[in-house]
């Protein structure tokens, strides 16, 4: 069994995989990675439902003591290995004392590194996912010697994702708890509106700043009840909070909607500063979109194509290693 | 054993047909309509609430614990989780299922039977032991309008039942303690209350999970870990559980802090 070797890590790196699943009643939200379709990326480079790590903002410097399959996805993260720029939503192969590097975040928040046979860490209830407030999982440092599962798959490298076509636009969303409470006017203006994500946010949720107000006159009578990652609280004062994976279970601010799951990875990845927009579908609408995603996650395993080694992608793989310190700051 | 009966005692309970429902327009919310108990509504794209009240009463959490311990155990064709909270049961459905028939089943379940209506009380009663010596103790005494002394003995010969865990792993909200203790939580926020202790607001006790900024009064310390990992059953509480404070000083309840357990001397009966 081999193992990586952390030599350096972000703040936020932890192991991730899909979180729990009938914990809600005991206080434990569903937990597990922030970017959910980043994840199946992972799974579908891999061949493997494994768990993974999850970068938040910052990757780290990585060894590994024997020959290792490594896949990248989720935020684009300036990676190497021994120095020569690896290709980001792929998988590729590591050999026993190589170097790999992954930097800062470049077009989002969370960026993921999965390993075939996956991150052998601790376990709870059936998840290997960090949940810091409950101290479960692994946060990682340097120093920590992760311990790697069998890979059965050791030929499968030199895959990336397909292209895909990155959903713009608004970020859809349904009815929850309280969207009746607010009436038609406040959930138009709502929609209308041009949020920011603010610098205030992490794991549990975002809070996305706007120039008006949508509180609940008299919200503050409502019980607290059962909240989901997703949901779009609205506290009587400061911004709307979207809720993520490590939400609380339970809350008592009026919910005004909740975001669509398929669409959520969008708003956990929108760095501080970006521009955040709302559309409400109907319910109905919000099912068939999410057959949908499960449809072509599922379908990810088989999309992945060779690594295509065309001068032009060379070359500009290779400005990215050798502009590697400054280019955190070109991006948009 | 009478002060122990009175301080039992709860208010008749509240009407279950509510008076109330919110309606929100200019001036703010208003009652316009009148809606019956328990309902049903959607909750994003793979979810219900079947709420069982508009407020936290003891018939109301009392009904919406019983409607997820029968969901929990019915096996509902296409529902995947059943959560309960003060006043409502949160259920997962699943999406590749057939969603209108399981919200369909859900409702004539909902429907079969009067869940406001008493259930025998079978189930577990824990004594845990405390220390009442919290930094806001004299002054939740004052609120509440007793001395210290008299303040503790409340509690401790109030049997509070776990209306629902949440917030943090495990972590319980227990209640109701007797009207006078409906104050509100502090305005600001203390900024680190320890796990194991006890904290009280809205006539509700909670033993946090957590070290936690909280707006919630520190009353005393206890050395029962809601939630470890290592342990049998992580989860320390079942909502619905039965808990009873046994008062006891700081050097024991210190010593009690080895207990490999995390249950820090705390008993648990069954319920017969």
């Amino acid at each position: 069994m081999s193992a990586l070797i952390v030599q350096r890590a972000g703040p936020a790196v932890t192991v991730q995989d899909g979180g729990w699943s009938g914990t809600l009643a005991s206080g434990l939200s569903r937990g597990g990675a922030a970017d959910v379709r980043a994840l199946t990326e992972i799974w579908a480079l891999l061949g493997e439902q494994s768990a993974v790590l999850e970068m938040a903002g910052t990757g780290g410097r990585f060894t590994c003591d024997g020959p290792l399959r490594i896949a990248l996805s989720g935020a684009k993260m300036a990676a190497s290995l021994d120095g020569a720029a690896l290709l980001w939503g792929a998988v590729h192969r590591m050999e026993a004392g190589q170097v790999l590097d992954i930097g800062a975040a470049l077009n989002g928040v969370y960026g993921y590194l999965g390993v075939g046979g996956g991150f052998d860490t601790p376990h709870f209830l059936g998840s290997a996912s960090t949940h810091r407030a409950s101290r479960l999982g692994h946060v990682v440092q340097a120093g920590d010697l992760l311990a790697i599962g069998k890979d059965s798959k050791a030929k499968r490298v030199g895959l990336a994702l397909r292209e895909t076509r990155q959903r713009v636009g608004p970020i859809r969303i349904v009815a929850t708890a309280h969207t009746d409470l607010f009436g038609a006017e406040v959930l138009e203006r709502f929609q209308a509106a041009d949020f920011t994500r603010s610098n205030q946010g992490n794991r549990q949720g975002v809070a996305l700043e706007c120039a008006e107000s949508f509180a609940l006159e008299g919200g503050q009578s409502i019980p607290s009840e059962t909240v989901i990652a997703g949901d779009i609280q609205v506290p009587g004062q400061g911004a709307p909070y979207a809720l993520l994976a490590d939400c609380q279970t339970t809350g008592g601010y009026p919910r005004i909607a909740a975001i669509l799951p398929c669409d959520l990875p969008r708003v956990a990845q929108a760095v501080p500063g970006t521009s955040l927009r709302f559309t409400m579908i109907t319910r109905q609408e919000g099912i068939a979109a999410e057959l949908a995603e499960h449809k072509a996650r599922a379908a990810l395993g088989r999309a992945c194509a060779p690594i295509l080694r065309n001068p032009s992608q060379m070359n500009n793989l290779l400005s990215y290693q050798l502009i590697s310190g400054a280019i955190a700051g070109d991006e948009e | 054993m009478d002060t122990a009966k009175q301080a039992n005692h709860r208010p008749p309970c509240e009407l279950w047909v509510c008076m109330m429902q919110w309606h929100s327009n200019r001036d703010g919310l208003e009652m316009t309509q009148q809606t019956a108990f328990p309902n049903l509504s959607y909750i994003g794209v793979d979810g219900v609430l079947v709420r069982f009240g508009a407020t936290v009463t003891e018939k109301v959490n009392r009904a919406a614990l019983a409607f997820h311990a029968h969901v929990s155990t019915a096996d509902l064709d296409g529902v995947l989780e059943s959560a309960p909270s003060l006043t409502a049961v949160y259920l997962r459905l699943d999406i590749f299922g057939d969603v209108e028939r399981t919200s369909q089943s859900i409702e004539a379940e909902m429907r079969a039977q009067d869940w406001f209506v008493p259930k025998s009380a079978a189930g577990r009663i824990w004594t845990i032991p405390c220390c009442f010596d919290g930094p806001d103790l004299a002054e939740t005494a004052k609120l509440v309008g007793l001395s210290e002394r008299a303040a503790i003995a409340e509690i401790t010969q109030t049997q509070v039942r776990v209306l629902t865990l949440g917030f943090a792993p495990g972590q319980p909200y227990l209640g109701n303690l007797p009207e006078r203790w409906n104050f509100p939580r502090l305005g600001g926020i203390t900024p680190n209350v320890p796990a194991c202790a006890l904290v009280a607001a809205v006539s509700q006790l909670v033993i946090f999970a957590n070290d936690t900024p909280t707006g919630w009064r520190h009353i005393g310390d206890t050395q029962f870990h809601d939630f470890k990992v290592d342990r049998p059953e992580p989860f320390a509480f079942r909502a619905g559980d039965l808990v009873q404070f046994a008062v006891v000083g700081r050097i024991e309840i210190d010593a009690l802090a080895g207990a490999s357990d995390g249950f820090g001397g705390a008993t648990c009966e069954a319920l017969t």
